[in-house]
This record gives C-alpha cells, structure tokens and sequence, in this order.
C-alpha cells in the first residue's frame, strides 16, 4: 500500500475527537444492531422511530432545566436521562392504548409519537436558544463525543448484551411466536415490556450519535443485512454487529474526506451494506 | 426409534368442570364439564365459532377463564396451534424450532443434556425431518412445518398435548404421521386433545368424543356418541346426511352416519 492511501485511512484517526467518536458510533452501533434484530424479527420498525421521537419532550426539559441562560452547553448526561424518561412514557403510552382499545399495533404507536413529538415542540418553542441545537437532536452530533460519551456507551453496550444474553431464550421465542411462547411457559407481557426497555435505551443511545432522524437506520438496516445472510439468530447478530461497528469508522472516514456530516455518513454506510447484501443474494432475498 | 418414556406420575388426567370463556362480544364457552383419562385421547368436534379453538387456548392457560376449573393433570401442556406465521426470513433453522421444545424444561439458562439432545433426536427421527432440520423454517411447505411443531411437541416431552385441527391443509403423508403420533402419545400415557371437523374418522380414531356449540352437546366413548341428533344439534343444522355419509356442509368433511 502506498503512503498516501495510509495517510488516507489513518489521517482522520490522527486527531483524538475522530476516535473517541468512532469508538462511540462503533459502541452504540453494536448495540443498536442487535437490539435491532428483535425490531426486524418482531416487526417493530414503527414502534422504534416512535421512541425515537418520542424522546423530544424530555430531551427539551433537561434542556431547559440544565442549558445557561444562552442556550448552551446542556448538561449530556441530563439529556441522556430525559430522552430515557421520554421514551419509556411513549412505551408505556403505547402499551396503554393498545389495552384500552382495538386499535392496531402501528397507529398506538403513531399516536403515542405525535402527542410526543408535539409537545416536545411546544416546550421547544418556549425555550430561547434551542434552535441550536435542535439540529443536533435531529441529526446527532457524534465528533462531539468525548471520553465520557466513550465510556457511557461501552456501559450501556454491555449492559445491553447482558440483557439480551440472558433473555436471549423467551426473546428467540416471542420473536418466533407470542402464543407459542406463551404455551411454552414464558411470562410474554413481561419480556415484551423488558424487549421495550431495551429497545429504548438503544434509541437513545443511537439519538445521541446520529440523531432521532437516522437512529432508525442504526436499528434497522445491520439487522435486515444480517437477516439476508444468516440461518441462525446468533449469525444475524454477529454479522448485523459487525456491520455497525465497521460502518462506524467507514462513515467518519468519508466524512473527513468528502466533508459530510459525520452521523448521516455513518447510516450511509450501515444502509448501503445492507443494499450491497441485498443485491448480491439477487432472488434469494 | 427411541421409545417414548411413560409418564410415572399416578395423577389423573384432564378434568374440566363447570367452564366458562368469555370474550369482549359474549361468551365464547358456557357450562363445560368432562374429564378426560390419561393416555386417552379426545375429538372436540364443532361448527366455526363453537369454541373448539378457544377450549384449547383455555386449557393451555393462553386465556383466561370467567368460571369454572381446568386441572391439566401429569406433566406440562403442550398445544400445537392451527397456523403459525412466521416471516420466512425469520433466521431459523427446523432444528432450533424442535430444540425449543426443550427451553420450557431448561429454564433461561439450563444446558443441553445428553437426555434433551436424545428427546431432540427422537423428535426428529419419529416426524421424519431429518432432510430438512438444517432448512430456515420460514422456507419449508405447510405440511413440513407442521411436522416441525409437533416434534416441537414431542421432544416438550409434555403430558397433555391439544392440537388444533392438525390435519387441516396437510398431504396424506403427514395425516398417517399425525395420527401414527397420536397413538404413540396414548401407549406413553400421555393424554391427547384434536379438534377436527372430521366426522368419519373423530368417531373410528379416538377414544372419547367431544362435540360443542359453546356448550357441551354431546361427551362419551367415540364410537357411542355421534347420533345423528348429536350431530345436528351441534351444528345447527349445517350437516346433511349424503347417502351413507353425513357432510359437515360448511368444511365438505364426510363420516359415517
């Protein structure tokens, strides 16, 4: 390899916000790509973007609780919890409606989301300063991350993977089949409601990297690759990993070079290895 | 073939007293009282909506009850429902599927033993999977995925098994399999319930017969109770008798008078 395609590829790694970032993206990007898999398995694509709006309520109160008078430096850790708070309440939402009445899994989800998403930008809309970094909640702000972003996200990666290594049995059955989970001895309300509680912590670790526009794509687009791929769930995970962690420094990459934004990139990545996959599986798909 | 291990518990088999189901549009089961002898099986014969399905998932404890008492009897429950949907690319294999007929006894950590791989096995071996246990199961045909689930069931090893209308859109293959299990299941003292639409062969291939329309129309010996009264009561009519035949006339299923 010649010197200038070296410095090509590590140029960028040089500087030490490139790295922390990559190794947050990549963190975040694992966990978000096999929790990811319970959202392609289980058909709760809706469900998740709704979480992922529906976190704008609390991001906005931590926001107005923590930010200075000019609207800046909010407190990411304050942030990190409201949006956590937020998503549950759409959860918890979603799950109250879908009980109370007939309607269907998609439109409690919808619902729940818009009551989110609007009050979010009504409590916005009081708030001097936000327009700011409204552009971050929307579309992340990854370089942004430092050391303790690093370290948050390699706690909640492993928590996470706990969670799914143990749970992976009634999750491998729900995913297959409620009712015969259900027959087979698994308490389904419970590991739905614990399946949520993941899959929130994971829309909100992917909203602080890529924002609540793309972290669907985070959740998604590994998953469908692995899918395409893998015979056996433990495959689909492990490719669908494999898949965010590289796109991670593969997005950063290309946006150092191409100057693009840093987030979107990486979901660039991640959604075109699943389009690659895609297309060189052809009919088998 | 491994041979089925009888069940060693002394305690009875399935006893249903005085059941009630009901659901948000009414009562879906009234008044349901029989017992069933283990290592016996049982035909719950019934129009649409008489409730065959949802007796079932009562059983199994998928649904609650509004009265009355459900004692399963030995071992656990183990139900094979009508149809399964699940996406095709959903990753996988007919194996996994049969293996998670062990999760229940394993717990959420529990290792495969020797004695599960061998119930795994002997699953596999007695529903003839064999060529395609390493096939994603959302690939496999409509009979093959039965034979799946009832390994499932097998290798469940479980005490009271309910199928829900096993033989519904399955070769000829597969019908001489499902009953050939159900035979094996009632010498191994394990008790088994089928809902069919099978008049002719809920009459010749059972033990006992249950027939229902929301409440129990008619219980007894299989080969005693399916009176023409019987029959046309429960179905309200629907049944016409066709020379020597009588026709359930919404399912166009024939039996013997």
């Amino acid at each position: 390899m010649e010197q200038a395609e070296v410095d090509f590829l590590t140029d960028p790694f040089s500087q030490e916000f490139v790295v922390q970032a990559a190794i947050t993206a990549a963190l975040v990007g694992v966990l978000c790509a096999v929790v990811g898999c319970f959202v392609v398995l289980r058909g709760l694509a809706l469900m998740a973007d709704s979480l992922a709006h529906g976190v704008l309520p609390g991001v906005a109160i931590a926001f107005m609780i923590t930010a200075n008078s000019d609207g800046l430096e909010p407190d990411r850790l304050a942030i990190t919890a409201g949006a956590l708070i937020a998503g549950l309440v759409t959860a918890a939402g979603t799950s109250a409606i879908l009980r109370r009445s007939r309607l269907n899994a998609d439109t409690a989800a919808a619902v729940a989301f818009v009551f989110m998403l609007s009050l979010g930008v009504v409590l916005i809309s009081r708030v001097e300063g936000y327009a700011v970094d409204l552009n971050s909640f929307l579309f992340g702000d990854v370089l942004a991350s430092d050391g303790s972003a690093a370290i948050t996200s390699a706690v909640l990666c492993t928590v996470v993977l706990a969670a799914v290594a143990i749970l992976y049995r009634p999750l491998l059955l729900l995913s297959f089949d409620a009712r015969r989970a259900a027959a087979l001895g698994v308490p389904v309300k419970t590991i739905e409601s614990l399946l949520m509680v993941l899959i929130t912590v994971a829309v909100v670790a992917g909203f602080l990297v890529v924002g609540s526009l793309l972290v669907l794509g985070m959740l998604l687009a590994p998953p469908a690759a692995g899918a395409l791929i893998a015979r056996r769930l433990p495959g689909m995970m492990l490719i669908s990993a494999a898949i965010a962690a590289v796109s991670a420094p593969l997005g950063l990459l290309a946006s150092w070079h191409l100057d693009l934004a840093a987030g979107a990139s990486i979901v660039l990545v991640a959604v075109s290895a699943f389009i690659l996959i895609a297309l060189v599986r052809g009919s088998r798909i | 073939m491994v041979e089925s291990k009888p069940l060693t518990d002394e305690s009875e088999g399935l006893r249903i007293s005085d059941l009630a189901v009901d659901y948000p549009a009414g009562r879906a089961l009234d008044s349901l009282t029989f017992e069933v002898p283990r290592g016996a099986s049982l035909a719950v014969l019934g129009p649409n909506g008489a409730g065959k399905t949802t007796l079932l998932h009562a059983i199994a404890g998928l649904i609650g009850t509004s009265h009355g008492e459900i004692n399963p009897g030995a071992g656990t429950v183990a139900l094979v429902p009508q149809e399964i949907s699940v996406e095709p690319m959903f990753p996988i294999t007919a194996l996994d599927v049969v293996r998670m007929g062990r999760y229940q006894a394993l717990g959420v950590f529990g290792r495969f033993r020797k004695s599960d791989h061998d119930l795994v096995a002997k699953a596999c071996s007695q529903l003839e999977i064999g060529e395609f246990a390493e096939m994603r199961f959302g690939n496999l045909s409509g009979g093959q995925k039965r034979r799946v689930l009832l390994a499932q069931v097998v290798a469940q090893d479980a005490g009271l098994i309910l199928l829900d209308e096993p033989f519904a859109g399955v070769d000829v293959p597969t019908v001489e399999a499902i009953k050939s299990l159900i035979t094996s299941w009632g010498s191994s003292g394990r008790t088994v319930i089928v809902t069919t639409h099978d008049l002719e062969s809920s009459a010749r291939d059972y033990d006992f017969v249950a027939a229902i329309n929301r409440k129990l129309v008619a219980f007894g010996p299989a080969d005693r109770t399916l009176s023409e009264e019987v029959l046309t009561t429960t179905f309200a009519g629907r049944i016409a008798r066709v020379g020597d035949f009588i026709v359930d006339t919404a399912h166009h299923h024939h039996g013997a008078g």
